[in-house]
């Protein structure tokens, strides 16, 4: 089976506000993909519309060659799509380890959940030692390597992470996207929006620019690099 | 002396109980949001059940206490699934409304069923106690006060260590990254809505041999265990137990100590009440769930 997520003129938004107008986009097995474009662009609506929390008005979304546009998102997470969200999302008042634990609550990953913990373990070493901390009480970068980790727990097949750079220190943000192309080399496709365009594109493999809720620009990453809707979108 | 050790032993065993009959309100808000009026009914219902276990079969209502506990969790459940379910992104009001109605059709119903008269059942344990140097010990205040004790620790164990437990408590803390994990949410609401019940008859069984038992009976425990969730902080399982813990000791110590003391305790609970909605609002522990929750 070809474990491939396919859009095709999806049209989603909030109540009546449309954010994304006809947009098409896929990702292929152990594939990074970056989704770049400024605020506002739509790239977080995108991955919410994948993950299902929000229905799009029209539009094909299929993954492995199945629809997912009727699937309720506690199961799409069990199709093995998993999201890393805007913000982390962590659940503070738990501590790391219940926080992985709870990665791997669908019924698909909790048989492995132990092999999963030393996985994780394996890729961010710090969320050992400081598994029985308050999730809130992490910093920064931990906090990130945790939201990751947690979305791993779930055994995908598709990650979804949504600017996992934020707010962190640049040798951090190295780290971060170090571990993002440790991930994909291991057969998962990953698909990560990003406001650090040259980072993300240092590590993808393709790339497709967002603007105004439309692709704008897709293509190779190194084609990507140059382009002037890449420079426009950050730099303008 | 010997007063004081009374005064906190009687203290404790009546905190106890109202550490079970509050700490339902504490897990439904705190994972579903919905305040819950009827809660008092589900105590209510809790000692009617046992009241008539003991009267047509002879049951003990020690011994029929599981029984209770069932069969409210299955009713909690069911009442999630077919009423409430339906008014989770409706307005506040909306909600208080509607527990608030089914409150006053279940205390109706138990007239029209039962009619307005006291009863009360009793136990073995009813007309046993010990003296423990200067403490009398009443048995069944005793044997309500363990088995209040053991309910609420295992619903803290289960919460702790349970896969589901721990699911609901990501859910309390933070509904779309739980949905993110795969996690059931509506499941989990109407499972904590059936504990919430369950916990809430479980009270019921033990007053029906320590009470006078009315259809009116469930109100003015649910005001108390309002002003015990409003005292340690809506939502917080470990609050609810510390404000049962003082609104018990502070009742007792008023009876107590006031001439005519036990017609003041009564009103200890509205001071509370009053006095933490204009000092601190979010109560002693205050926010611990409710602060990350969207």
């Amino acid at each position: 089976m070809d474990e491939r997520l396919q859009l095709e003129g999806i049209d989603a938004g909030y109540g009546g506000a449309r954010v994304l107008e006809g947009v098409g986009l896929e990702v292929g097995v152990g594939e990074v993909v970056c989704l770049l474009g400024a605020n506002g662009a739509g790239k977080t609506t995108m991955l919410l519309t994948i993950a299902g929390l929000l229905r799009p008005s029209a539009g094909r979304l299929t993954w492995a060659g199945q629809d997912l546009l009727r699937v309720p998102p506690h199961r799409i997470v069990e199709q093995g799509i998993a999201l890393s969200p805007e913000g982390r999302q962590l659940f503070p008042n738990l501590t790391v380890l219940e926080n992985l634990q709870l990665g791997s609550y669908c019924r698909h990953a909790r048989p492995y959940r132990q092999a999963s913990l030393g996985e994780v373990y394996a890729l961010f070493p710090r969320l050992h030692e400081r598994r029985d901390q308050a999730a809130g009480l992490l910093s920064g970068g931990e906090q990130q390597m945790l939201a990751i980790g947690r979305a791993l727990m779930a055994r995908p097949r598709l990650l979804l992470l949504d600017e996992p750079s934020v707010g962190l220190a640049p040798r951090l943000v190295a780290a971060v996207f170090e571990s993002i192309a440790r991930i994909a080399s291991q057969g998962i496709g990953v698909l990560l929006v990003e406001q650090n365009a040259y980072g993300a594109l240092a590590i993808a493999k393709r790339g497709y620019v967002l603007a105004n809720g439309r692709v704008v620009t897709a293509g190779l990453a190194a084609q990507l690099e140059a382009a002037p809707e890449v420079q426009a979108a950050f730099i303008g | 002396m010997g007063l004081y050790v009374q005064l906190l032993v009687d203290g404790l065993f009546l905190g106890g109980l109202y550490t079970l009959a509050a700490i339902g309100i504490s897990l439904s808000y705190g994972v579903i949001r919905i305040i819950n009026f009827a809660h008092g009914e589900f105590v209510m219902l809790g000692s009617y059940a046992a009241f008539w276990l003991a009267t047509l079969y002879k049951l003990d209502p020690l011994t029929s206490l599981p029984l209770v506990v069932l069969g409210g969790g299955v009713a909690g459940y069911l009442l999630f699934r077919w009423v409430i379910r339906h008014v989770l992104e409706a307005p506040h009001l909306n909600q208080i409304l509607l527990t608030f109605g089914i409150s006053l059709v279940l205390q109706n119903l138990a007239v029209v069923l039962w009619t307005g008269d006291l009863r009360s059942a009793t136990s073995v344990v009813s007309y046993a106690a010990a003296e423990l140097g200067p403490v009398l010990l009443t048995f069944s205040r005793l044997i309500a006060f363990v088995v209040a004790v053991l309910l609420v620790v295992a619903l803290l164990g289960w919460l702790k260590w349970s896969e589901l437990g721990r699911a609901t408590r990501a859910v309390a803390q933070n509904q779309q990254a739980a949905l993110l994990m795969g996690i059931p949410i509506r499941f989990i609401y109407a499972l904590s809505f059936g504990i919430s019940a369950a916990l809430g008859a479980a009270a019921g069984g033990l007053l029906s041999f320590l009470i006078p038992l009315s259809p009116w009976m469930g109100f003015p425990l649910v005001v108390k265990a309002f002003a015990i969730v409003a005292l340690g902080g809506l939502g917080s399982v470990m609050g609810a137990i510390a404000g049962a813990m003082l609104l018990g000791l502070s009742e007792t110590a008023v009876s107590y100590v006031l001439p005519g003391g036990s017609g003041w305790a009564e009103g200890v609970s509205f001071v509370f009440l009053l006095g933490i909605l204009l000092l601190r609002p979010r109560g002693i522990y205050g926010q611990a769930l409710e602060e990350q929750h969207r």
